[in-house]
């Protein structure tokens, strides 16, 4: 008796799983038509569960859901380097029931070999910026960036840098600084931005480069220590610390996460989700979290976020080609 | 350093006691022995996915959420480990080694009972460390640059041979196969292609879940269809013999259990290293040191244990790390710092100096969780066992479905799913031909670590930054020792036993 109900119990839960997991492979047919949206979105993250970028997809879609008035069901499609979501976004139904989180990859992953063009979508907006800074252990010898810069100029080569990653978003940003400055640095890239900047808290590198507020715990630790922000004006938090372009090396750089829909979707529809999205990120909800992750919440509206991302592109992609010809 | 009656310490506890947290550390209880207990759903995503509703709630009670389902977890994995040769996270990949054997061989309650045991001995020790040297600790963890853990890598790969089971050159050849299959994907540093043959996914390296899925239960299942008419191993696996072990098992336990929590411990404290590896090395240093080394691997108790106790030993160290430097021990916790940032809470060297009270929260959250997960393992250890009664074939298609599912919902890919049918595939051949498992999973997953940890030392100081780390040095000494010593020693007896007289040592009945 006790055995067929486990058996039992045992297949429902293996059916129910298989009904699940095949439902969530269904393809969404429908096409656009002018009462969007009239069933659930979904959102996809290119991402594994548990970054920042996951976080911003799981604060902003129930507020997306509060204006849209259909559920905006999250799901993570990580792998390779966010370009297997990023493909199969492209491969969707151009009907504004298939979304994705981006970031900066979008722009750049073609120079890194990957088929990903930006001209196959429709960015629906931004969500938020990290912008960067770079940072010294907090007993290097280098009070400012203009000695770095000079310590690099003599000895050319020998200062090193950690790095999330050659082609990541703050890898290329030192390429920008060893173009602008004319010296030559050690990129030392490392899995990830976490060990990257531990790498420079603990001394095993010169500097790090990365967004101000990851690098946040290490100099509120006392390990290390902002030494030029790559900011436009200086930075309200650390109102003590000049620019970059104080120092005479005109470089600013962020990260940023924003969503985006395949190419052709309607403009109507692209419109109505770009407004949902603004009215999300200007929630406190959402600008609490964003912030207690030491991060910028920022809007972009679909137009600008077309224009922005051609930009990107036009920036990093001789970043990158730097990069490359120069890691050894 | 800690005085029970500070007020700081009494706040803590006093945190947790609270009905309502206590209610939500019962809820993590469940929906991690759950997670743990299905192959393929691992703990880092249940936390990833279950800190999207704790992020409105209050920091004690979102870390009571979070930590008991990464504790529980623990404990869950080792079931489908012990009974279907399926790890159900990676931590439990050495608990496969010695725990499917003892069921094969009837004694499957007593090996869950005493891997239950050891995990919350390996907890507890963690736990303690946390409490009592998380500061002065974490310092030690700070020195772990790319040098040091090359070298902590080196040594790990030396533990190729003792995986092996005795066939050392099956194995080596297995070792250098994860070695090569750990090549395919983006270079670590220069980001070029290697061995991707235009295959999108394989961008992103082989995936490490699905082949162990592969490896150890899509594998087993096949050779049992393959095998079970021809009259061997068919005898029906069921529960027999004692549940509990007895004082004199307790005994005979207490030094692997030493061993593993010591080895976890350690280990745990490196960043990015976590169970899995920890409970790899536990399991072979026990074996080095035990009296019946030759049980290892056919279905020895002592090796369950250490390597149980080792691969949740190291969960103390990781919160140690991951707390006091703001580096996250292992993945489960770089979901942790994540949530903590949300509620306030800045992981960091700064931490238990501005939350004083938030390592007595942690303690008792761990301490609870761990007590009454124990509880709950060992009181539904009976109804769990009841799954080996199943006839085969109805146990076969459920460990496969649970192989399918589990992989797919890793990362929503079919890809995953293909690549575990594919290394099932692989695996079968393995089995068939004498090829153990373990050490190509070991060089899958070491084998990128070594590589992009070596090439980044090399970038920042040549060779030089190795050999004038004094931690990079003493662990490949250590490393060098661990695989030349054995083989000198029994070359040293021999000679003896043949300088005596004829006098070759057997092995006493």
């Amino acid at each position: 008796m006790k055995k067929t109900i486990l058996r039992s119990a045992a297949l429902i839960a293996a059916g129910l799983l298989t009904v699940t997991g095949c439902s969530a492979n269904a393809k969404s047919g429908g096409t656009a038509d002018g009462d969007f949206p009239s069933k659930d979105v979904r959102l996809i993250v290119p991402w594994a569960a548990g970054g920042s970028g996951d976080l911003t997809a799981r604060t902003i879609a129930p507020l997306l859901e509060k204006d849209l008035g259909v559920n905006v069901i999250v799901e993570n499609k990580p792998g390779a380097n966010g370009s297997v979501a990023y493909n199969w976004l492209a491969e969707q139904e151009p009907d504004g029931y298939n979304l994705a989180m981006m970031g900066v990859e979008v722009a750049t992953l073609q120079f890194m070999d990957y088929d990903i063009k930006p001209e196959n979508y429709a960015p629906i907006g931004q969500g938020l910026a990290g912008p960067g800074a770079i940072a010294v252990p907090v007993d290097s010898p280098f009070k400012t960036l203009e000695d770095l810069i000079a310590a690099a100029k003599a000895k050319p080569g020998e200062v090193t840098f950690s790095s999330p990653g050659i082609g990541s978003v703050w890898d290329s940003p030192a390429a920008g600084l060893q173009q602008l400055a004319d010296i030559k640095l050690t990129s030392v890239p490392f899995d990830g931005s976490a060990p990257a900047i531990a790498a420079a808290a603990s001394g095993k590198v010169d500097f790090s480069i990365d967004a101000i507020g990851s690098q946040k715990v290490q100099v509120d630790g006392g390990h290390l220590r902002y030494l030029a922000m790559l900011t436009d004006e200086r930075d309200p938090d650390n109102s003590d610390v000049p620019t970059a372009k104080e120092a005479g090396v005109d470089l600013q750089n962020a990260s940023w996460v924003g969503i985006m829909a395949p190419k052709d979707t309607p403009e109507d529809t692209v419109k109505k989700l770009s407004d949902a999205m603004e009215k999300a990120t200007a929630d406190a909800s959402y600008q609490e979290v964003i912030k207690s992750s030491n991060l910028v919440p920022t809007f972009k509206d679909s137009t600008e976020m077309a224009a922005f991302i051609q930009d990107e592109a036009k920036r990093y992609g001789p970043w990158i080609d730097y990069a490359k010809n120069n890691t050894k | 350093m800690i005085t029970v009656f500070t007020s700081p310490v009494t706040d803590g506890i006093a945190a947790v006691m609270a009905p309502d947290t206590l209610m939500i550390i019962g809820i993590g209880i469940l929906i991690g022995m759950l997670v743990g207990a299905f192959p393929g759903v691992t703990a880092t995503m249940a936390v990833a996915l279950a800190s999207g509703f704790t992020l409105t709630m209050e920091p004690t009670q979102g870390l009571a959420m979070l930590l008991t389902i990464y504790v529980a977890a623990q404990f869950g994995d080792r079931i489908p480990a012990i009974l279907i040769n399926t790890p159900g996270t990676p931590a439990s990949i050495a608990t496969t080694f010695d725990g499917y054997p003892l069921a094969r061989q009837g004694k499957a309650g007593l090996a869950l009972t005493t891997s239950a045991l050891g995990s919350a001995v390996g907890m507890i020790c963690g736990i303690v460390i946390l409490a009592v040297a998380a500061v002065p600790l974490s310092a030690f963890a700070m020195q772990f640059g790319p040098a040091e853990m090359f070298a902590l890598v080196v040594f790990g790969l030396t533990m190729m041979v003792g995986v092996s089971s005795g066939r050392i050159f099956k194995g080596l050849a297995a070792g250098a196969f994860g070695l090569f299959l750990a090549t395919i994907g983006r270079d670590p540093i220069t980001g070029d292609q290697r061995f991707t043959m235009g295959i999108l996914e394989l961008n992103g390296g082989i995936p490490f879940i699905p082949v162990i899925i592969g490896f150890f239960g899509l594998a087993e299942v096949i050779n049992q269809i393959l095998t079970h008419r021809k009259g061997k191993g068919i005898k029906p696996i069921s529960q027999m013999g004692q549940w509990m072990p007895d004082g004199k098992l307790l005994k005979r336990l207490a030094k692997p259990t030493a061993i593993g929590a010591a080895t976890g411990s350690v280990i745990g404290l490196v960043p990015a290293v976590g169970g899995d590896i920890a409970g790899i090395i536990g399991w072979d240093n026990a074996r080095k040191s035990s009296k019946m080394k030759h049980e290892f691997g056919k279905g020895s108790l002592e090796g369950l244990t250490a390597g149980d106790t080792s691969s949740t030993a190291t969960l103390g160290g990781s919160i140690t790390t991951t707390m006091a430097l703001g580096v996250p021990g292992d993945s489960v916790m770089a979901v942790m710092i994540g949530s903590m940032m949300i509620w306030g809470i800045q992981p960091g060297p700064g931490l238990f100096s501005s939350h004083p009270d938030l390592i007595a929260s942690l303690v008792t959250i761990l301490l609870i969780a761990t007590v009454l997960t124990l509880i709950l393992s060992l009181l539904r250890m009976k109804g769990v066992i009841k799954l080996l009664e199943l006839p085969d074939h109805f146990l076969w298609v459920v460990i496969l479905v649970f192989c399918m599912v589990g992989t797919y919902s890793i990362n929503n890919s079919v890809f995953d799913v293909f690549m575990m049918l594919i290394f099932g595939m692989v695996g079968l051949f393995m089995l068939r031909f004498g090829f153990p498992p373990g050490p190509a999973v070991l060089g899958l997953i070491l084998g990128p670590l070594a590589e992009s940890n070596l090439r980044r030392a090399l970038l920042t100081d040549g060779w030089g930054s190795i050999f004038t780390s004094p931690i990079a040095v003493v662990l490949l000494v250590i490393a060098v020792a661990a695989v030349t010593l054995p083989p000198l020693r029994q070359l040293v007896r021999r000679r003896k036993a043949a300088n005596v007289g004829k006098n070759v040592p057997t092995l006493q009945p």
